[in-house]
């Protein structure tokens, strides 16, 4: 799958959303396409898997801020209590509607991917890498002073690959 | 006639917006019922009147596919309409819900007009 392809159906999920839902301006920016699957990261991670003739793992990463941001635009509700469930539960289905419109497009090309429930986590020091040999894709936006990464891996199914295809999470011990 | 809705999603949030495009739009509501999954949801419809669905497609337990397949496939709640609000797009999921019944389809990400224009038709018939 060429990674041009992807930012391109990214951007335009993302600003769809972003349009639709949230009613607020987000700036794509730049992209790339990292050999390496280990990332440590802080804040909100949202992982959907998919599932198909093609498998791979779709992650929207953004800061607790902006996790904030998101559900209060989403909502219409001030998050008055930082990174609660609720908001959580926001970000997930931010990450369903974006992940989902870009498996949407991709399976005219690549035949029928069955989706995930989202998974979010909530910390400071973790590492998140995903057993693939694949690289991402990442695409990045600029959102009210913060970053929101969307993150694609997608690789041809083979049944060696695809049962080692878990992603895990570890915590830096710093 | 004041109607009673059922509102399934995994997504809380999904379900309070729907909650609030519902109150905006001019149809007269008596009840909301919220649940998070397919097996809910039935329990939900065992215990109470229920005259429209709205349902996800991906939730754990029990899929919105397989939930639109026990309420078409039961006396009791067959004549009850229901919509799929839904990040599947696919076409093989469109027409799998159009054959087991679904009175509508609307995709996520949607706009408040999107789901009055596709509930306006199902009142009026």
């Amino acid at each position: 799958m060429y990674p041009d392809r992807i930012v391109e159906l990214v951007r335009a999920a993302t600003a769809d959303v972003f349009e639709t839902m949230l009613n607020l301006e987000v700036v794509a920016a730049e992209t790339s396409v990292d050999s390496s699957a280990t990332n440590m990261t802080d804040g909100v991670v949202s992982v959907i898997g998919l599932a198909g003739e093609w498998v791979g793992t779709g992650v929207l990463q953004c800061n607790a801020d902006l996790a904030c941001t998101l559900y209060s635009h989403l909502l219409s509700l001030p998050a008055t209590e930082g990174v609660t469930a609720d908001v959580l539960d926001a970000v997930a289905e931010i990450t369903n509607m974006i992940i989902g419109a870009v498996k949407n497009d991709l399976e005219d090309e690549l035949g029928p991917m069955g989706m995930s429930i989202p998974t979010v986590i909530f910390g400071r020091n973790f590492t998140t890498r995903n057993v693939s040999a694949q690289g991402w894709t990442t695409v990045t936006f600029h959102c009210g002073g913060s970053d929101l990464h969307i993150r694609i891996s997608l690789e041809l199914h083979d049944g060696r690959r695809a049962a080692r295809a878990a992603f895990s999470v570890g915590h830096s011990a710093d | 006639m004041a109607l009673d809705v059922l509102i399934v999603d995994d997504s809380a949030a999904i379900r309070k917006i729907l909650q609030r495009v519902l109150a905006q739009a001019d149809i007269n509501i008596s009840n909301v019922y919220e649940a998070g999954d397919g097996m809910e949801a039935l329990e939900v419809l065992r215990a109470n009147r229920v005259d429209l669905v709205l349902a996800d497609i991906n939730m754990p337990k029990m899929d919105g596919i397989q939930l639109l397949r026990e309420i078409k496939t039961d006396e009791k709640w067959n004549k009850v309409p229901v919509v799929m609000v839904t990040t599947e797009g696919g076409q093989s999921k469109v027409i799998t819900a159009a054959e087991l019944g679904a009175a509508g389809y609307v995709r996520k990400p949607f706009t408040a007009d999107q789901i009055r224009r596709t509930l306006e038709p199902i009142f009026a018939a």
